[in-house]
């Protein structure tokens, strides 16, 4: 039974109790009323009835005409008490010595004022003896009749009340414990079931998610802990499917990492292993073009240029590319940076480049901030690089360097009036080795942005471009201020 | 080791009470059985068998009379005054009769013995009513009214207060004893001498009176009276019983105490054995025990009654003594003791 139900059924017998107890009460209140009322009434008819015995006496005696007429103004009023009292139909000799004592007495006054119809004196003297005996003796047998049925009646009063007093005893006080009873079972139990649901929430809060609420009843609160054990028995579900998910991650992750590292051995090492056989040949080719010039034809030394040249930005990509794999495994520790001593080292790089292209550099106020010195300097040098390389022949370059501190991350930016760049190619210019001009038009290995990229996630940042074609770009990126070793 | 001998101590201990409760019981049986057997006091008690006697068939039919310790015989008799000779005589221990026989035995002295030493004592009047006793005249006799009744056989029961009601109902109404046939008979016989035309005029008592207005019907004519007369039907005994046997009589009033509560209780339990035990019809039964109270008594009306009854006797000349007061006629002891409720008489 739910505990809704059981709830209803205590304010259901709460309410019937007290209605039950209240219409008793009020049932014997009525009792007793009725029981005075007919009290009262017996009172009145004894009384009367006494007066009618005086009142008979003294008509016997004077046979006046007030006493006649009072006898049956009294006779009038005990025979309507007589039909107002309830008990006197169970009492035949009060119901039948009214009548008696009606026609007794009639038969005096028909003597008293017919005498003519009794006309022997000893016989109506005799008849009147024998009347008036007859009104005595049915005078007071009312008398004791309705004495005896009113001390019957006050006793019935007292019954009623000691009865009241004795139901109040017998029936409310076991009906209020039978009450408390119930709700303190009732409360019980579910004080009981709640703890039990504590407990197991305690415990599936705990992580404990094996454990199961033993509530097997058929209420709300058994419905609330078969919800939980399902509660627990999904979550425990998904978090081993979390835990599985996550090993495997792990494993990829460590995968990743081994191949990663291999990679970057592998870069490293072919990097610097290949920079010695390309130093190698591109110096044999400057010998070559320097000492037999004048020896070989035109296309000849062209031929050399080219080979000069390719070797020269194979040497650009090998160092780019061996940069490249030494962020995050060679450059990795944190400390804190002045950007503004950084930044001015980074300008002062391409001090002669600036002065040649008239190139106007703006630098914000710079803070310090915590950040690996050389992989920061890459970043800005790149960006800065980029920003004066990236112009057209007409304008002067104008390159603003800005900061913004967020709650979590200093945000910076590196802003031109180059070229811009097209829409489609924004994500595409922080690929590696992803051009978008040929090594004529703006010479370079592709690699600088990618490392850009690289750097600032090694900062727990991000990296992105605003730049709409032929009216400049401006670099974002993000560092967090909270980095560690 | 202790349990056991604990374990031997309370077997020990309950073999011991069930022993002393299984001898208490035996012992308790005995001795009620020697008291249902041996100890009851039989009392023969002279009554009439007519509905005022509803609580003596009661008692003996319930056993009242052997829960107070009673062995009761009731000697059915055709009135009180049969009774009260057997009394008198010694026949009987209790009888029941009317005011009427008590107080000829009393007072009349043609009515007493000449060797009897007790007087007659009043203990309780067992009945309260009015109109039960009823002068009844036949239609094909002629007969509507009370004048009609001249010259006519009028059955009577001597010396029962039908007597006195038909006295009454000649000086009502003006006719002389010499006007009427007297035929002496019994109330019983009067039912079948009425029915069969050999009497003109029945005066009778309850049932019997409901039994001729109504059995057949448009036979009878009841003829009023304005002398109604109440009907006492008294517990007399003589001196002598009361003085001697006083635990008897109190016993002897409380089985009728309590056969009273029972008819109060279960009067249609009571129509039916009344019914069965005087051999009237169930339905004249019903109508008639309508007309009676059961309730042991001893008031101002008991008096008033006997004091009629005394006037009355003085008045027909049956006895010129009248130094003896009714009063000295009643003895309060046992009412005092089984039901002083009842008691309402000024002492």
């Amino acid at each position: 039974m739910s505990i809704k139900a059981r709830l209803n059924i205590i304010v259901f017998l709460s309410v019937v109790t007290i209605a039950g107890l209240y219409l008793y009460i009020v049932k014997i209140t009525l009792d007793i009323d009725q029981e005075l009322a007919q009290v009262e009434k017996i009172e009145r008819f004894e009384k009367d009835v006494f007066q009618l015995g005086l009142v008979t006496e003294y008509y016997l005696t004077d046979q006046d005409e007030r006493y006649e007429t009072a006898w049956i103004s009294l006779m009038n009023s005990v025979e309507e008490l007589s039909g107002q009292i309830e008990v006197f139909k169970q009492h035949h000799i009060v119901a039948e010595s009214i009548p008696s004592i009606h026609e007794a007495f009639n038969l005096i006054l028909e003597i008293n004022n017919e005498p003519e119809l009794y006309p022997d004196a000893e016989l109506r003297a005799e008849l009147l003896q024998r009347a008036s005996i007859r009104i005595r003796a049915d005078v007071r047998q009312l008398i004791a009749s309705s004495g005896k049925i009113f001390d019957e009646h006050l006793e019935n009063i007292r019954i009623l009340q000691v009865d009241q007093r004795l139901d109040f005893l017998y029936v409310l006080i076991p009906a209020i414990l039978a009450l408390i009873l119930l709700a303190y079972f009732m409360q019980k139990k579910i004080i009981t079931s709640l703890y039990k649901l504590r407990e197991g929430a305690r415990l599936f809060a705990m992580g404990r998610l094996d454990q199961r609420i033993e509530l097997k009843q058929d209420d709300e609160l058994g419905e609330l802990a078969g919800q939980f054990n399902d509660m627990a028995a999904e979550l425990d579900t998904l978090i081993e499917r979390e835990k599985l998910l996550n090993q495997k991650l792990e494993k990829q992750a460590e995968e990743l990492k081994l191949s990663n590292e291999e990679l970057e051995n592998f870069a490293s090492v072919a990097s610097h292993d290949l920079k010695e056989p390309l130093r190698m040949i591109r110096n044999f080719m400057e010998l070559l073009e320097k000492k037999y010039a004048d020896q070989l034809d035109e296309t000849a030394n062209r031929y050399i240029r080219f080979a000069v040249d390719g070797s020269r930005r194979m040497t650009s990509l090998i160092n780019d590319l061996l940069e490249f794999s030494r962020i995050g495994r060679v450059y990795n520790e944190f400390e804190y940076v002045d950007l503004n001593q950084l930044l001015e080292e980074v300008i002062q790089l391409y001090e002669p480049l600036i002065e040649e292209n008239g190139t106007r550099v703006k630098v914000d106020a710079m803070p310090k901030v915590k950040a690996v010195p050389i992989s920061l300097k890459l970043v800005f040098q790149n960006l800065i690089g980029n920003a004066i390389k990236y112009q057209d022949d007409e304008s002067n370059p104008e390159i603003e360097i800005g900061l913004k501190s967020l709650d979590t991350h200093w945000q910076f930016w590196v802003k031109d009036n180059g070229i811009g760049i097209e829409e489609e190619y924004r994500d595409q210019v922080f690929q590696i080795f992803k051009r978008l001009h040929g090594p004529d038009e703006y010479p370079g290995t592709g690699m600088g942005l990618a490392t850009c990229k690289k750097i600032v996630e090694q900062h727990n940042g991000t990296i992105w471009v605003e730049s709409k074609k032929g009216e400049g770009s401006t670099f974002y990126f993000t560092i967090s201020k909270n980095l560690n070793s | 080791m202790n349990k056991p001998a604990n374990m031997n101590k309370l077997t020990a201990w309950t073999s011991s009470i069930f022993a002393f409760l299984v001898s208490i019981s035996l012992f308790l049986s005995c001795t009620a059985e020697n008291r249902n057997s041996a100890e009851l006091i039989p009392v023969t008690v002279g009554i009439t068998s007519f509905i005022g006697e509803a609580a003596s068939f009661v008692a003996e039919e319930k056993g009242f009379f052997k829960e107070n310790g009673l062995d009761v015989t009731l000697q059915i008799n055709n009135a009180g005054s049969e009774s009260v000779r057997q009394l008198i005589s010694g026949t009987i221990d209790i009888a029941h009769v009317a005011e009427t026989p008590a107080i000829f035995s009393t007072m009349d002295e043609k009515h007493i013995s000449a060797d009897r030493k007790d007087e007659l004592q009043i203990v309780a009047n067992m009945i309260l009513a009015n109109r039960i006793q009823k002068v009844i005249g036949r239609y094909d006799s002629g007969i509507e009214h009370p004048q009609d009744i001249r010259g006519k056989r009028v059955a009577l029961a001597a010396d029962t207060q039908l007597e006195y009601l038909l006295d009454s109902f000649l000086l009502e109404h003006q006719i002389g004893m010499e006007e009427i046939d007297t035929v002496h008979m019994n109330v019983h016989d009067q039912v079948a001498a009425f029915k069969n035309g050999e009497i003109d005029v029945a005066v009778v008592w309850e049932p019997h009176a409901t039994n001729l207005l109504y059995y057949p019907e448009e036979l009878a004519v009841e003829l009023p009276t304005r002398l109604t007369y109440s009907t006492m039907w008294l517990v007399v005994v003589l001196d002598r019983y009361s003085e001697e046997n006083p635990e008897v009589v109190s016993a002897y009033l409380r089985s009728l105490l309590k056969a009273q509560k029972y008819i109060r209780e279960n009067p249609q339990w009571a129509v039916q054995l009344m019914s069965e035990r005087t051999g009237v019809h169930l339905e004249v039964v019903t109508k008639a025990m309508r007309q009676i109270d059961y309730e042991l008594s001893l008031s101002e009306r008991t008096l008033s009654l006997l004091k009629e009854q005394k006037n009355w006797m003085i008045y027909n000349g049956y006895t010129a003594s009248s130094d003896r007061s009714v009063i000295e006629l009643i003895n309060f002891r046992f009412m005092e003791e089984v039901y002083p409720e009842g008691i309402t008489l000024i002492r």
